[in-house]
């Protein structure tokens, strides 16, 4: 496929609006990362230029322009020190990375996505708003706030991916759940949320490549396909639900140990019990894809295809914790 | 330890049946060549005392049996070296965790051998229901497993390092003792918490069943007495409510065993209803108790996972687990029959074996903490012997079903897989000696 010169430009544009947050050192800056940050995202939303990527987008856009001018407004009122008034900010902050109680645009829009699209909403588009969140997080004031948040995100991102079967709405909820975990690792320190976001987002793009793959989209898609290939995802998709033998499970004990450092066990209990719900739904994908095999069906004759993404990708599941044992 | 492990990861590369048994059978003799004297440092982060020293030299037997005895997988080639992967992994984990010094690494090591079983049932299993068996197996061990991270990494926090054998850290209160307990009491499995063996062991493979029988429960004792250095000794509530559910439910297992047809159900419930008898023993936490259990361990481990292969043997021939379909063995298979009676007689605890030696250690230990545990014993006991003798007759005894063309007598491989069994249950009874 060609790459269209422009995909370029809005890719440089999302990478730059990202650093842009990273450095800020005004709120102002923050807003105007965080503007571009959309306007950059939107256009590799409509790649596909099908009515549901035009959907998303339009969900897309509408949903960040609003925790937009919730941020500005906050940051507007914040100066007239009205107490209630300083949720705004921190609301539109968790509304624009989907956190739970505000993350029901999140599912919708996803079925729109092509998954490398998507793999970017999950990972990049995050980054920014987590980082803004931490900043916010440094003043103390918005403690009750983000423990409801961390408690909801988890329960409803774990028990949200049990009721559907399209994979891209599995993978949606699996990340609001995750961002139950990254939000709390904020509550550690800002080196922690660093190393779980890291070895996370490797995890999740070692499922999502084999998504993208096998072009799975719904757990019925899971059953065709090379059987190395699906054994393989079976194994990135237990090291996403945080089974210990597998890299997945590093982030969550760097996380875990932090907090209880902090002394925080509820929060840690809550998330834990969300990973035990999540492994629900992650084992569902795990069982369509092993058991439910069709033999010899691989309609796709995908082969090892290109052996060298996949072998990079199974050092990505085993290496981390390869290396976790060595310390 | 190290040792070990690198010459079990040699294994790995060959990946070729003969080799792997046959390396297998070497580490095993070489192992046992090198008891350790007390709590010994093998490596940086591994020690050994004889509890875990016991427990790998029978990882290591059991493991190179159930090599042995899945030929059926090694025929059919169905992805044949990727179970000996499978099986060697889940070795060498078992290895490590019986071995390891530090809490945290125990506990991720003990997660880490629940994988291979999984991919052992979900991959090489009988049935479609081995969906379910696998669900079972994860879900009840995760859900112990997440509290034993909470206090894992409390303790360590509390300690400042997570060293197993320290007896600084003393957790008091139900609460903690429950969170230490309950994922090995799970894994034990306790009676109650029972259901997802039952289900893992129908839908195993043999080597699956040998191994899980073997070596994985003896996870749930060996997990109980590196926590006991956690607790203060004063969870007496905990160790009430343990000891008296396990001999109740000890009981009730008994019992159940003599209604099931399934021969793989029933020795499953006969290894809870021993379990049930180490898991009063381990509470109970007295010298006596202690070594018993290991020796219970041992016996069993060895025991159940030679009862495993023989009904495996009769499932390859009569393609049924059910003792319907597989009644009358004695005259079609008369060696086949004389294996089973030696190892039913193993089973229940007849005069040479350990079994019969580790049942009188747990016996005076358990009455000499509570004269009232007699009734139970002696009912446990009874049925205990009853339902052995049940498997026995049931499979062996009544006439035939002439539904099967043809039938082969036992191979020389198979009785070689029942004496690897059978010799060291009765061998070691030489070993007892050591004990005190």
């Amino acid at each position: 496929m060609m790459i269209h010169p422009s995909l370029i430009l809005f890719y440089g544009f999302l990478i730059f609006s990202v650093l842009l947050v990273v450095c800020a050192e005004s709120w102002f800056m923050i807003w105007v990362g965080l503007e571009m940050n959309v306007m950059a995202f939107i256009p590799l939303i409509l790649v596909k230029g099908n009515k549901y990527s035009g959907e998303a987008g339009v969900k897309y856009f509408l949903v960040q322009a609003f925790a937009s001018v919730m941020i500005m407004s906050g940051l507007l009122l914040k100066s007239c020190s009205w107490v209630s008034m300083e949720c705004l900010l921190a609301s539109g902050v968790l509304l624009k990375m989907g956190s739970a109680p505000f993350h029901q645009w999140l599912p919708s829009l996803v079925e729109g996505g092509s998954w490398g699209c998507l793999m970017v909403l999950f990972v990049v588009q995050k980054i920014s708003p987590l980082v803004a969140l931490s900043f916010l997080l440094k003043d103390g004031d918005y403690y009750v706030l983000v423990y409801v948040v961390i408690i909801c995100s988890t329960l409803a991102g774990s028990i949200g991916g049990l009721m559907t079967p399209s994979l891209r709405k599995i993978m949606a909820y699996s990340s609001i759940s995750h961002l139950g975990w990254a939000i709390s690792s904020l509550l550690v320190s800002s080196l922690t949320w660093a190393g779980y976001y890291f070895i996370y987002s490797l995890v999740l793009f070692s499922a999502v490549y084999l998504f993208n793959k096998e072009e799975a989209f719904s757990l019925n898609h899971l059953m065709l396909g090379d059987k190395k290939i699906r054994g393989l995802m079976s194994v990135s998709l237990l090291s996403l639900g945080g089974l210990p033998p597998f890299s997945g499970f590093v982030p969550k004990f760097l996380v875990s140990v932090g907090l209880l450092q902090c002394e925080t066990y509820f929060i840690f209990v809550v998330l834990l019990s969300g990973t035990f719900l999540s492994l629900f739904f992650y084992m569902r994908m795990v069982l369509s894809g092993l058991l439910l095999s069709s033999g010899s069906s691989s309609l796709v004759s995908s082969s090892w295809g290109s052996p060298k993404g996949v072998w990079f990708n199974a050092a990505g599941v085993l290496m981390p914790s390869v290396l976790f044992f060595a310390l | 330890m190290l040792k070990v492990a690198l010459s079990l990861s040699a294994c790995l590369m060959v990946l070729s049946w003969g080799e792997v048994v046959a390396c297998l059978a070497l580490i095993s003799l070489l192992f046992l060549l090198s008891k350790p004297a007390g709590l010994e440092t093998t490596c940086f982060s591994f020690e050994l005392d004889y509890f875990s020293w016991a427990l790998i030299a029978l990882t290591l037997w059991v493991t190179t049996a159930s090599m042995l005895s899945s030929t059926k997988v090694k025929n059919s080639s169905k992805s044949s070296a990727l179970y000996l992967l499978v099986l060697v992994s889940m070795c060498v984990s078992l290895c490590l965790t019986f071995s390891v010094s530090s809490s945290v690494v125990f506990y991720i090591l003990f997660e880490t051998c629940l994988i291979p079983i999984l991919v052992i049932i979900l991959g090489w299993g009988y049935q479609p229901e081995r969906a379910q068996a696998g669900l079972y197996l994860l879900f009840y061990t995760m859900f112990g497993s997440l509290p034993l991270l909470i206090i894992v990494l409390h303790c360590s926090n509390l300690m400042g390092s997570s060293y197993l054998f320290s007896t600084g850290a003393s957790m008091t209160g139900l609460l903690s003792a429950l969170c230490l307990s309950l994922a090995f009491l799970i894994k034990f499995p306790m009676y109650g918490a029972h259901l997802w063996l039952l289900k893992a062991h129908v839908e195993a493979p043999v080597a699956g069943s040998m191994l899980l029988a073997g070596v994985l429960l003896k996870l749930g004792g060996f997990g109980l007495i590196r926590m006991f250095y956690f607790l203060d000794y004063n969870f007496l509530i905990m160790k009430e409510l343990a000891a008296s559910v396990s001999l109740w439910g000890g009981l009730l297992m008994s019992l159940n065993c003599l209604r099931h047809m399934d021969m793989k159900v029933l020795i499953a419930s006969s290894s809870v209803v021993h379990m049930s008898a180490c898991v009063i023993a381990l509470f109970i936490l007295s010298d006596w108790s202690v070594k018993g259990c290991l020796l219970m361990m041992l016996a069993h481990g060895v025991c159940s996972s030679g009862l495993f292969s023989l009904a495996n043997m009769v499932y390859e021939r009569t393609n049924s687990r059910s003792m319907v379909v597989a009644k009358g063995l004695l005259n079609i298979t008369p060696t086949l029959a004389l294996c089973w009676f030696l190892m039913l007689t193993a089973n229940m605890a007849a005069p040479p074996t350990i079994n019969l030696s580790s049942e009188i250690m747990l016996l005076i230990s358990l009455v000499s903490w509570d004269l009232i545990t007699i009734g139970p014993l002696i009912l446990l006991g009874f049925f205990s012997a009853t339902y052995s003798l049940y498997l026995f007759s049931m499979s062996q005894h009544g006439v035939f079903n002439k539904t099967k063309s043809a039938l082969n007598n036992s191979s020389l491989l198979e009785l070689l897989i029942v004496f690897v069994h059978w010799i060291p249950l009765n061998a070691l009874i030489l070993a007892v000696m050591f004990m005190f």
